[in-house]
């Protein structure tokens, strides 16, 4: 097993790094923690809060996650993203609670030789993780109202 | 039997529920009895998948009485 990934299986067996967070995830740490010598690209995505919906204006968002399904979820799709594509190496964080505009709500990082396979692995992970995770958003607006859930424009 | 629920479904019922399982044998079952206990959830429940032990299961799978049921929305990450 190459370098990036013992890092980050073992930072997950030793519980430093969660898969779920309530704290504002530190994207540039993760970015760091994916570096391997044989990755010549690596992908960075970071889903972030924006400030509106379907033209109302949202205030914040709130997200809920049925916690030790979701990490189990994480690891295994990230796991086969990683057998899929040869990743150096696969990092995939979600935070829940109370999260402003412009903050990261999950955090994406694939590290391969080449970035052809790391983006393709990156769209892969972040796709699932929205569609099959059990993690909820719910959406705050300036009118006072919320909704739970939210537009995919993932087709 | 323990179920729990998530995210919208809280509008609808308590975030922990014990159903009586005399009843509700299959996974479908247990989605018509919360439709039931609560009509107005019937259209949410349709779109929830649910998770045994933390895996998902089919609609004709057998429940035990003592499994621990999950209930799960539609997922929004991202």
């Amino acid at each position: 097993m190459q370098k990036g990934l013992i890092n980050y299986i073992g930072l997950i067996q030793n519980q430093s790094l969660k898969l779920i967070v309530t704290e504002p995830i530190d994207v540039c740490g993760l970015l760091q923690l994916a570096h391997h010598p044989k990755a010549g690209g690596i992908v960075l995505f970071s889903g972030e809060v924006r400030n509106h919906h379907a033209q109302k204006k949202v205030t914040h968002l709130e997200y809920e996650a049925f916690v030790p399904m979701a990490e189990k979820m994480i690891q295994e799709i990230t796991q086969a993203a990683i057998e899929k594509w040869n990743l150096h190496s696969a990092i995939c964080v979600h935070r829940i609670g109370k999260l402003d505009i412009c903050e990261s709500a999950v955090v994406v990082v694939t590290a391969h030789s080449h970035r052809k396979e790391s983006y393709e692995a990156n769209q892969y992970i972040i796709d699932r993780v929205k569609h099959e995770a059990p993690i909820w958003k719910r959406e705050f607006y300036e009118d006072g109202t919320s909704f739970w859930g939210g537009d995919c424009h993932c087709g | 039997m323990k179920v729990q629920v998530f995210a919208l479904l809280k509008d609808y019922f308590n975030e922990e529920l014990t159903l009586d399982p005399t009843d509700i044998h299959h996974a479908s079952d247990l989605i018509h009895a919360l439709s039931e206990l609560n009509p107005n959830a019937a259209s949410v429940l349709k779109r929830c998948r649910i998770a045994v032990e933390m895996k998902f299961v089919s609609g004709d799978y057998k429940l035990n009485a003592h499994d621990t049921i999950s209930i799960i929305p539609p997922s929004s990450g991202g």
